[in-house]
């Protein structure tokens, strides 16, 4: 099953890459929804009230769009973690925009230099992230809305480490490279934090 | 879920857990089992956080992980609006669902909206799936029915192929029910609809296969379409080609909610899976929610293939036709569903088009044929078994339970299953050998959740008796009832006997001259005769009037139910009505003379009046047949109850008791007899026999109780009254009479108050003034005066029961002595007294009245008034006379000594009373 799926996006981004409008559409209607609840989670509470989240889920879509081109899919689950990763810069992006508060000019400039074709429909695809939801999350909602609070209440360390490991699919390896820890040490961290997510997340 | 748990175990807990999620992580695989072993007091906290662990899990696993399903979601999504398929003008997507997109168009060519319907992805690439689906298109075609939404063609464009459809305004059923489970009447007309377009489908030979509410619409003015025919097989495909479970992502046949057992088993369908589906959409309709219900897919399918739905939430007003129906419908077993959904429609329209059904009266004389009838039977089978083959009959009694006969049909067979069960208990319990547990005790088995040993051992009893009562034809009025008695040996679980009975609709006579027709046959059959007493017995028939012998059996209904004055109003009404009905009607007669004793006894009406009409009834019956035991019973009452005839009463009790050994109620009463003559030992052995023969009569329970703490035994009492307790738990009187246990047994009043704030909770607020009365003197007990005013000044009744009267304005004003307010108290104590007076012109003969203005006198400091008052009370009443009434008028003469000063005198009455059994106690003085 999981192949199936694999194939699928492995097949729209091969189209998407060469230029397919409804290819394009397609994936920005499946990982849109994804990439929100992401940046969801990854910002805090008080983070959400500043951001548009909408706003940024564009900005990632384009990004990633922008830099199609770049992506390789090689094994499963790559291109959702590598929106992850765009997420993620594009997060620290707006965070410095936030505290510098000026605008980049450069980034419009970019924006203009669109394609028409590629801006309509992506627009479009934009327009149905949110009216065309894929089930899965749809019904789940309220329960994602519930894990996003307990997350914002957690300590960034702790949450930092939960979306590394179960949104970017991370190893303790990677991780503990990034962190400067040793694998066991991030394993153990991650226990405390789902440990902690758990009791908030019952209290929400 | 256990208690709460201090910072210190949180600590441990969570430790655990975290030990739990690391051995996880490590790909340990731990076993929860195990881990709860290792820390049982956590058990519940560690199942529930790693429940919790699961669903963040999942929940995680859904953001990341991409399915099918989701690519399908989003395939087709607007891409067709704005574009022409064929000559249809696509407007607007108006819905999604397991079989593509949907969207609302614009024939062009006949200026009318329709639904256009894409074609999922994989029927696009298979060429025989294809095929397949235009057959199944072109039969559905062919339906034309006003409830089964009509294809109107098959468009085939470049890339797909796609379904016009009749468009069809309004709310899916789903839409609906969501707002609220439906109206009766509304729920049966939908259903009935719903039928009729199943049924038109299946004589052509299509079956629906996805019934459920998301496909059912209704349109403004009511009509209903169903929607969706066939498709389902057509898109899944064969079993075999594509399995249908619901595991795989994508290709899913919707929710399996609906789904029925074989379904979910993916063996292949039939029309009786559509009848499955049906069932669970009508019981959607009434409850609001699907018969099998759960989080995820896979419990879903247990539930189908393994529970039961939960019956209880259909509404109360569900006719039982109707329950009928729906438990036919979702029958698992696909060959005992209900074959036809035609009949299913044929049910809903009588249900909708015929009043309520009012039970002729051939049926009900026909109810007591029957029960006469099988008696015949079962005395011989138990005659048979008694003697064992042999002339001796075995010493030893045989007790037998005869629990509610199971009504397997429509509404009025519940009828006859009560009266056959009220009928052969009747008969049964004067049989020599053979001891019947009465029918109250019986009623709580009803619907056999216990089996037969189970039965046997908690009631003690040797057999068991029940059965089925159904009609042949279940809508055929005309066809004979089927009456299939089981009688049961209960320790070994072993059927003993199961005749089957037709009872045809015949005329009364006739039925009479059958029954002793049957009674040779069987006596033969079993090689014994029927003894002369039992051959009589069964030809006595009570009453010749079947509605007289409707309103008694109802009245006797109230007056074994309670103490309660309006009970026994209700019962006279009934055996009132009887004997008008049917004047020589003597069992009546004799009820309705207990029942005036009844109301004398208890203080409702201590009028001369009632005494009278109580003899006047028992005089009557004894007329109309003088050797009618239930008559003697009644003129013991009399003896009583009226006039504290002991020995008449007992004489009365002992005849009854011949013809009727078995009989609790007899014993009972011998039993109460006793104790007012002071016989407490032979008193407790006669009420305990009653017991054993209705285990389940928590009134008894209680009498034993009392006996107990008449005698001095706490313990005992104490285990009595829990009985009572368990046995009725919303009866106040075993909690009130409790607490005054512990008063007595120990002179403090915590437990006692915790009893009775037990009693508060599960009892009813208008019933149980005696707890309230108990809280108030606990609360003086403990100098908690205001709220002892509080819950005081709650009640409105005075004190009025048969052992004493004590009016409100006496309370309040010990309550105000208590916390020394003398004014206050003087007020109230001369507002008693002259409330008592004035109860003392109406009725001189009161003793309670004289011991109650005692106590008033007392409080005032009239000395000799009081003690004057009390003696004459104790006069009216002594202990020798009336050992338990009279008891209290001491009682009440020692309280007047107290407060009068006389104290000497008080303790020469307290210690006249504490070697007999009484009411008093050391411990209990001291309060």
């Amino acid at each position: 099953m999981r192949l199936t799926v694999d194939d699928r996006t492995r097949h729209l981004v091969a189209l998407a890459q060469d230029g397919g409008e409804s290819a394009l559409n397609q994936l920005c209607k499946v990982y849109g929804p994804r990439v929100l609840w992401i940046i969801r989670l990854r910002m805090g509470a008080e983070l959400r009230s500043k951001l548009e989240s909408m706003d940024l889920v564009q900005d990632v879509l384009m990004s990633a769009l922008k830099d199609l081109g770049n992506f390789t899919y090689e094994t499963e689950g790559d291109f959702l973690r590598w929106l992850s990763r765009i997420a993620e810069n594009r997060l620290r992006n707006q965070l410095q925009r936030l505290h510098a508060n000026k605008r980049d000019i450069r980034k419009e400039v970019q924006l203009n230099s669109y394609r028409p074709t590629v801006e309509d429909s992506f627009v479009a695809a934009l327009d149905a992230v949110d009216t065309t939801t894929p089930s899965a999350i749809m019904s789940k909602r309220e329960e994602l809305d519930k894990l996003a609070k307990a997350i914002d209440v957690l300590k960034p360390e702790y949450r930092q480490v939960i979306v590394m490991t179960k949104i970017e699919g991370l190893s303790y390896k990677e991780i503990g490279e990034r962190l400067g820890k040793s694998s066991e040490a991030v394993r153990k961290l991650v226990s405390r934090a789902l440990e902690e997510l758990i009791s908030i997340f019952e209290n929400v | 879920m256990a208690g709460p748990i201090s910072d210190n175990q949180e600590h441990s807990l969570r430790k655990a857990v975290r030990q739990f999620i690391d051995a996880q992580l490590q790909g340990q695989e731990p076993d929860i089992e195990e881990f709860v072993r290792q820390y049982p007091e956590f058990e519940d906290q560690i199942r529930q956080k790693v429940r919790n662990l699961q669903k963040i899990d999942t929940l995680f696993d859904s953001l990341v992980q991409v399915d099918e399903g989701d690519f399908e979601d989003t395939a087709t999504g607007c891409d067709l609006v704005g574009r022409k398929i064929g000559h249809f003008e696509i407007r607007e997507m108006i819905g999604r669902g397991g079989m593509g997109v949907v969207y609302l168009a614009h024939d062009t060519k006949l200026d009318r909206s329709v639904a256009v319907k894409s074609m999922p992805a994989e029927l696009k690439s298979s060429a025989t799936a294809q095929a397949r689906f235009q057959r199944e298109a072109k039969l559905l075609a062919s339906l034309s029915h006003p409830n089964i939404a009509v294809i109107h063609e098959i468009v085939e464009e470049e890339e797909s192929d796609y379904l016009v459809l009749e468009y069809i305004p309004g709310q899916t059923l789903a839409e609906q029910i969501a707002k609220g489970p439906l109206k009766l009447q509304e729920a049966l007309t939908i259903a009935l609809q719903i039928a009729e377009a199943v049924a038109a489908a299946h004589e052509h030979d299509v079956i629906h296969r996805d019934l459920k509410p998301g496909n059912i619409k209704i349109t403004p003015d009511g009509r209903v379409k169903v929607l969706d025919f066939g498709l389902a097989k057509a898109v899944g495909g064969e079993p075999s080609e594509k399995p249908t479970t619901v595991t795989q992502p994508g290709r899913v046949m919707g929710t399996p909610a609906y789904m029925s057992p074989e379904q979910a088993c993916g063996k292949p369908t039939d029309k009786r899976s559509d009848v499955w589906s049906f069932g669970c959409v009508l019981y959607e309709m009434l409850s609001g929610h699907p018969p099998f219900e759960s989080e995820t897919a896979t419990e879903i399918l247990a539930r189908i293939i393994e529970r039961e739905p939960d019956w209880n939430v259909l509404p109360q007003d569900t006719p039982n036709n109707i329950r009928v129906l729906l438990r036919r419908c979702l029958e698992k077993d696909p060959h005992r569903r209900l074959r036809d959904i035609g009949d299913a429609g044929i049910e809903i329209n009588e249900t909708l088009s015929s009043p309520p059904v009012t039970i002729p009266l051939r049926l009900r004389r026909m109810t007591l044929m029957i029960g006469a009838t099988f008696i015949i039977v079962l005395i011989g089978a138990v005659l048979w078994l008694t003697f064992d083959n042999k002339a001796q009959p075995s010493s030893k009694e045989i007790r037998l339970v005869v629990l509610p006969f199971e009504n397997l049909g429509s509404a009025e067979n519940e009828y006859f299953a009560a009266g056959i069960t009220d009928q052969i208990t009747s008969h049964l319990a004067p049989l020599r050998g053979l001891s019947v547990l009465s029918p109250r005790t019986a009623a709580q088995y009803e619907k056999g959740k216990k089996n037969a040993r189970q039965i046997g051992e908690e009631l003690g009893v040797d057999y068991i008796l029940g059965g089925t009562v159904q009609r042949e034809q279940p809508s055929d009025q005309t066809s004979p009832v089927r009456v299939m008695p089981r009688l049961v040996r209960a320790s070994e679980d072993r059927l003993v006997l199961a005749p089957i009975y037709h009872i045809y609709n015949e005329d009364l006579n006739e039925l009479y001259q059958m029954q002793s027709d049957m009674a040779e046959q069987v006596a033969q059959v079993f090689g014994i005769a029927l003894l002369e007493p039992e051959r009589r017995a069964l030809q006595s028939r009570p009453t010749e009037n079947m509605e007289a012998y409707e309103y008694y059996l109802r009245g006797n209904e109230y007056f074994l139910r309670s103490i309660l004055e309006n009970d026994f109003r209700i019962a006279l009404g009934m055996y009132e009505k009887a004997v008008k009905l049917d004047p020589a009607f003597a069992l009546a007669h004799a009820q309705l003379s207990r029942t005036h004793m009844m109301m004398y006894w208890h203080i409702f009406d201590r009028s001369e009046e009632r005494r009278a009409m109580a003899k006047q009834a028992v005089e009557r019956a004894f007329q109309l047949n003088p050797n009618l035991p239930e008559a003697h019973l009644a003129l013991g009452h009399y003896y009583y109850h009226g006039h504290l005839d002991y020995d008449r009463a007992l004489e009365q009790f002992a005849i009854a008791r011949k013809s009727q050994p078995n009989n609790s109620e007899v014993l009972e009463f011998v039993g109460y007899v006793q104790r007012r003559q002071g016989k407490f030992e032979e008193a407790l052995g006669n009420i305990k026999r009653a017991f054993e023969l209705d285990p389940l009569a928590s009134r008894l329970a209680y009498q034993i109780a009392l006996t107990f703490k008449l005698l001095r035994k706490y313990p005992e009492a104490k285990r009595y009254y829990d009985r009572a307790i368990s046995l009725s738990p919303d009866w106040h009187i075993p909690y009130a009479r409790k607490a005054n246990l512990y008063l007595l047994a120990e002179g403090k009043t915590e437990k006692a108050r915790a009893v009775l704030q037990e009693g508060l909770e599960n009892t009813k607020s208008t019933e149980n003034f005696e707890i309230v009365d108990w809280l108030v003197d606990i609360d003086a007990f403990d100098g908690n005066y205001q709220e002892a005013l509080d819950r005081l000044s709650l009640k409105s009744k005075d004190i009025d029961n048969q052992y004493y009267f004590i009016p409100n304005a006496l309370r309040y004003a010990r309550i105000y002595r208590y916390m020394g307010n003398n004014q206050k108290a003087k007020e109230y104590y001369e507002q008693a007294r002259d409330i008592l007076k004035s109860k003392i012109d109406e009725d001189p003969n009161d003793a309670r009245f004289h011991s109650a203005l005692g106590i008033a006198y007392a409080g005032l400091g009239c000395k000799e008034d009081a003690i004057r008052e009390g003696l004459l009370a104790e006069e009216m009443l002594p202990v020798r006379k009336e050992a338990m009434r009279g008891l209290w008028r001491v009682e009440e003469l020692a309280r007047i000594y107290v407060v009068v000063g006389e104290y000497d005198k008080a303790i020469d009455q307290l210690e006249d009373l504490l070697p007999r059994p009484g009411w008093m106690s050391i411990p209990y003085t001291s309060t």
